[in-house]
């Protein structure tokens, strides 16, 4: 493993590759900063300009974009007392007060920092884990895939808001999309209601497009959030100061880095959970539990420690068994599986120059985040001032390109609108969007293995027989159960 | 209540059009002839089809669950401290929103898609967003809107023309007219 990681380092620590992951970590960390924008939407539009690149240069640079994405959040949170993205919510609590307070220099050290050291340690853990249970997952047959792909699809239930039929609804839309157009044994075509353009089938990147930037945009722009100036000239990071902060609450940082990294292990949860949990928890451990919400450092380091971990986390079951935790992971799948890999059990032995070079490239990429957030504070407050309604053709005209760039199709910018329009429509309607996604990635690998296991054993019965298999169903049913407990338990409260 | 009843039919509706997308889909797979080779258990049709029951069924168990909610409301009954909530089954939208600021948005990118094959993409962009831009920018001098819009829709087709037409020699859609 030493040597592959070493062989990892010495192909991302190239200057070109270097350059990339750094304008992708200022990428990531101005969507996540600017409320509306988001990281998913970043990696999203960054895509086609990853295309022309090798395997290593792209995801190094995606990977700068999800982690400066996790780490930007804090900006919105703590100058604006807006969270960027869900997974800074916690940050707001005690970041904006600080800031308010008169310390935003010091609110960001904090935050910067925590985020650092609790992405240096979710990266750690996804070193050192993934290629483990991958190793473990390379024994898994069709049967066990069906039953573990259908276990990854439970996360739709979590992810599903209020109505879980709706989200039901909306992840088997996307199971449907995904068999547009050839099937994947024979060939044969099906559901294109006769139309040429859909007999290629839906390419889940135009729809992702679609689905996730366009309809976001168009409900950012219903809400119209209006420009926002920071006023403070107080914005110089005391480093210093920061570290000691931290030094002195290594409790929190280490109960919320772990706490975030096994969460974004888990399906269907992620650092937009992640942070509140770990603030919870920080809290109630805190023998100064009063002072949280006026500008405590231990909330800001609980809330960004947690989110950063969260990022290496949701990686180890997207990379070692090829299933995505949470919405930015199944984006991130997608956008691995366009140069050309296929994420799961053997992705790590395969490929394991790519498989490494994409470890050291997470291990690199904290070091850089940490770098731009601390010298391009500036800049990041200047752009938070731009209002949605000029950024939105802006981005829009990138989705465009996005969609085209795929296949050099304008089919596909067709069906990317088409997707988008549906997904405004679906949003309006409160169905949610992450589901019909995770439907349309995990739904072809499903059919695939359910008929190579029926064709290798004409039955259904080894899907409950063979041991490993029954568990993961048992799991799958286990995991439904837990959130439709907790749905009734909300709606009789 | 007239409120209360319209917001309680839109999760019946939204379970009624899945049945009825469900049921295009069924349609569809049932004219396809089937395609079946040697041990294949399963024919390509097959697998679509059962999914699209499964979505059958939950369209009918939205709609149904959400027809019984209805009923479940007392109708003289205590009013809910928010008569403006949305039941229980149902997700209202999380902020007042304003469609009549996204929709002319929307329009104006259908209207943008529509001009690339024509226009080609370079043209086309600066059009659209120097419309966009013009609207959204609060400036009262005239000239300097229309400056600054220019400046926006003419600087972002620049660095796109150079980012992907330079130097990663990714052509972007021409048109008949460039």
């Amino acid at each position: 493993m030493i040597a592959n990681l070493m062989g990892g380092f010495s192909a991302i620590l190239q200057p070109l590759t270097l350059v990339l992951m750094t304008l992708g970590s200022v990428w990531g960390i101005v969507f996540a900063a600017i409320p509306g924008l988001s990281t998913g939407m970043a990696v999203v539009l960054a895509l086609p300009l990853t295309y022309g690149m090798s395997s290593i240069d792209g995801l190094a640079t995606l990977s700068g974009i999800y982690l400066g994405g996790m780490s930007g959040g804090l900006i919105g949170s703590t100058l604006l007392g807006i969270p960027g993205t869900a997974s800074a919510v916690a940050t707001t609590f005690d970041g904006f007060p600080m800031a308010r307070a008169g310390f935003p220099g010091k609110a960001m050290g904090i935050g910067i920092w925590a985020s650092f050291f609790g992405g240096i340690f979710g990266a750690i853990a996804l070193v050192i884990s993934a290629p483990s249970i991958a190793r473990l997952a390379t024994r898994l047959g069709p049967w066990e895939y069906t039953s573990l792909v259908i276990l990854g699809m439970t996360m739709i239930a979590s992810l599903s808001g209020k109505s879980v039929p709706k989200g039901f609804i909306s992840g088997i839309l996307g199971v449907i999309a995904g068999t547009v157009g050839s099937d994947p044994i024979f060939g044969a075509t099906r559901l294109t209601f006769g139309l040429r353009t859909l007999r290629g089938g839906l390419h889940f990147i135009p729809v992702m497009i679609g689905l996730f930037a366009i309809s976001q945009l168009m409900s950012d722009l219903e809400k119209n959030h209006a420009p926002k100036q920071y006023s403070g000239d107080r914005l110089r990071i005391p480093n210093r100061e920061s570290l000691r902060t931290i030094a002195g609450n290594l409790r929190a940082l280490t109960v919320s880095s772990l706490g975030g990294l096994f969460i974004g292990a888990l399906p269907g949860v992620g650092a937009s959970i992640s942070n509140i949990w770990a603030y919870d928890q920080v809290k109630r451990m805190s023998p100064r539990r009063a002072r949280f919400g006026t500008g405590e450092p231990e909330g800001i380091i609980a809330a960004e420690a947690s989110n950063s971990a969260t990022a290496g986390g949701t990686l180890i079951p997207m990379l070692a068994l090829g299933l995505p935790g949470n919405p930015i992971s199944v984006i991130m799948m997608g956008a691995v599986m366009i140069h050309g890999i296929t994420p799961g059990p053997l992705f790590i032995s395969r490929h394991a120059d790519i498989a490494y070079g994409l470890f050291a490239a997470f291990l690199v990429v904290n070091v850089l985040v940490l770098l731009c957030q601390l010298l391009f504070t500036r800049f990041y407050v200047k752009v938070l001032s731009v209002p949605v309604r000029i950024l939105a053709p802006i981005v829009i005209v990138f989705c465009v390109i996005g969609a085209f760039a795929h296949n050099n199709r304008m089919s596909d910018v067709y069906i990317m609108l088409g997707s988008g329009v549906v997904g405004y429509a679906l949003n309006r309607l409160g169905i949610p969007l992450a589901p019909a996604i995770l439907g349309l990635i995990l739904g072809p690998t499903l059919e695939e293995n359910v008929r190579i296991a029926l064709m290798t054993t004409n039955a259904f019965t080894p899907f409950v027989t063979r041991p490993i298999s029954a568990l993961f169903l048992l799991l799958a049913l286990v995991s439904v159960g837990v959130v439709a407990r907790e749905r009734y338990r909300e709606r009789s409260e | 209540m007239l409120v209360k009843r319209s917001r309680l039919s839109r999760d019946s509706l939204i379970g009624c059009g899945t049945m009825v997308l469900a049921g295009l889909a069924l349609w569809d797979l049932a004219r396809t002839p089937p395609r079946r080779f040697g041990m294949a258990v399963l024919s390509s049709t097959d697998y679509p089809t059962a999914v699209a029951w499964v979505l059958l069924a939950f369209g009918g168990l939205l709609a149904v669950t959400s027809l019984f909610g209805s009923a479940a409301v007392p109708g003289g009954g205590a009013a809910p401290a928010d008569a403006t909530a949305a039941p229980a089954g149902e997700t209202a939208p999380p902020v007042a929103r304003s469609i009549t600021r996204s929709a002319p948005v929307l329009l104006a990118t259908i209207v943008f898609i529509a001009l690339i094959p024509v226009a080609g993409f370079y043209p086309a962009t600066v059009i659209y967003l120097g419309v966009l831009v013009y609207a959204a920018l609060e400036i009262p001098s005239v000239a300097l809107r229309v400056l600054s819009a220019a400046a926006v829709a003419v600087g972002t087709a620049g660095v796109v023309y150079l980012v992907f037409d330079v130097w990663l020699n990714y052509f972007l859609p021409r048109g008949r007219i460039w």
